[in-house]
């Protein structure tokens, strides 16, 4: 009887180690962190998450062969989870590469580059200026307005680094170009809400130029986009505050930074040119 | 006036109809299972924090006014945050059970304090009424104050209900597709690009779902409270 028992036990010990070891090596899925509210990049329809991003994980895990899983949230959680990696392998949420990322996670080879974008309602005036054929805006302009952006994403970054950058404070050590100028910046939960409050708490948006290209379009406020550019200094010509878009891995995880390297060479700059336009209607 | 058109666009379409009920569901599975946790949980405390002092009693005691203090003194978005993001933070675990278990947390403290206040109210009389015939401690609080106290809480619980399942709408914020999270992509730049009209709808779901709750709470108060002069 004792024999039994012992053999019993025996293996079901034998069973739960391995049952255990088999769950850990459970690395059938990649599970991507994003926050599907950055048209076209990511986007719900209905209750699906679709997008330029999701196109491009898919081919990821086609070449991989396993299987790609979304997983929502707020946009400023991404960089964390990605970086702890027991949650989340990558992030794809048109992530710009800025140096303090760099720090926590990998990026892939950039796929985009953008350029911020700032929305004017009817109604708001704000000088624009003209050169080469292309109308845009100059931080100095924005001064005394009510800002909107979308927390955590670069426009955030920027405006917030130009309202509030002083000579004294060692993290800038240069005065923002907003400084002291009475701007406020008003800091809402995603785009579509900073759309809303345009008109009631927010003069101007500042969002990446798709985005901002996509919001114009749909909604029901007549509203303008113009690109966004700093002030050359003396002489200089007035330069775009422009970035790159790339997707985040767990630093270690190589297989995957290089498959998705791989896809985005084998995509090529048209190819996702052609995607992005799809996504924004603008194909049909 | 377009507001009014805008509102019979979105109810009259079946794809904006779906994804609320999808949404609905979400919220209604959420809080149902989290507020069952919740009373089950409430209870116990309250039971633990009602019990007469004893060395044995100490140690539970403590835990209990421990999790009653840093549950009711912290919000409830960080605490779903933090089970989300630190204490589950596994490997493809449901979000839904870290939702329910987030919130049945936070709804037993509340339950506990009225259930607890429901004990209390009822006149220590009948407690000394109950020992002077011989019954234990047990017996006298389960088939004495408690039937009692039952009905003084009902009132208290049903608030607590109503409450629970408004919060529950921020479970947006950690990706899940509840009625909140539906009324936002509805309101998204690719289907109706305004957030105003889609929480009106949204707002109109929840409006439903309490006061069918609380014509229930009250049918069965009524109940109760059937044998009562007042």
């Amino acid at each position: 009887m004792k024999k039994i028992v012992s053999l019993i036990l025996a293996l079901t010990m034998v069973l739960g180690v391995a049952f255990a070891l088999s769950s850990c090596a459970d690395t059938e899925e990649i599970i991507v962190r994003t926050n599907a509210y950055f048209p076209p990049f990511e986007y719900y329809d209905g209750t699906e998450i679709v997008g330029v991003d999701v196109d491009i994980m898919e081919l990821v895990g086609k070449k991989l062969g396993k299987k790609i899983t979304w997983k929502d949230g707020d946009f400023g959680t991404i960089i964390d989870n990605v970086a702890d990696g027991t949650m989340a392998d990558c992030g794809a949420a048109g992530i710009t590469i800025t140096e303090a990322r760099k720090e926590k996670v990998a990026f892939s080879n950039p796929y985009y580059t953008s350029i911020q974008y700032v929305i004017v309602p009817d109604g708001v005036s704000v000088a624009t200026k003209t050169a080469g054929g292309v109308e845009y805006i100059v931080w100095e302009a924005l001064a005394g307005k009510k800002i909107a952006t979308q927390i955590d994403t670069t426009g955030w970054i920027y405006t917030d680094g130009e309202i509030n950058a002083t000579e004294e404070d060692e993290d800038y050590g240069y005065n923002g170009v907003l400084y002291g100028t009475g701007t406020s910046h008003v800091e809402m939960p995603d785009a579509q809400a900073a759309v809303d409050a345009l008109g009631v708490t927010a003069d101007v948006i500042i969002i990446d130029e798709l985005p901002s290209k996509y919001l114009v379009e749909n909604s029901s406020k007549s509203l303008k986009c113009y690109p966004l550019y700093y002030s050359g200094s003396d002489g200089e010509a007035d330069a775009p505050v422009e970035e790159q878009y790339a997707i985040c891995v767990t630093k270690g995880n190589d297989e995957l930074l290089t498959a998705i390297n791989e896809v985005l060479a084998e995509l090529g700059e048209a190819k996702i040119q052609e995607m992005v336009m799809n996504h924004m209607g603008l194909n049909k | 006036m377009t507001f009014f058109a805008e509102i019979w666009e979105l109810l009259s379409s079946a794809k904006y109809m779906s994804m609320l009920f999808t949404g609905l569901g979400t919220t209604l599975v959420v809080s149902l299972f989290s507020a069952i946790l919740g009373l089950f949980l409430g209870t116990l405390v309250a039971l633990v924090a009602i019990c007469p002092d004893s060395p044995l009693m100490k140690l539970p005691k403590i835990i209990c006014k421990v999790y009653v203090t840093v549950i009711r003194g912290t919000p409830m978005a960080l605490q779903l945050f933090i089970m989300m993001y630190a204490i589950f933070a596994i490997r493809g675990f449901p979000q839904e059970i870290t939702a329910i278990i987030a919130f049945g947390i936070n709804s037993g403290a509340y339950v506990s304090e009225s259930i607890r206040g429901g004990i209390l109210s009822v006149d220590i009389g009948q407690t000394e009424a109950g020992r002077a015939l011989g019954l234990p401690y047990g017996v006298t609080l389960m088939k004495i104050v408690i039937p009692q106290a039952v009905k003084n809480v009902i009132p208290a619980i049903g608030n607590e209900l109503i409450a629970l399942i408004k919060e529950t709408s921020i479970v947006s914020m950690i990706g899940m597709y509840d009625l909140t999270q539906a009324a936002k992509v509805i309101g998204a730049g690719n289907n109706m690009a305004s957030y105003i009209v889609p929480m009106s709808v949204a707002a109109c779901f929840y409006l439903a779902i309490v006061y069918t709750l609380s014509f229930g709470i009250k049918g069965i108060e009524k109940r109760l409270r059937a044998g009562d002069r007042r």
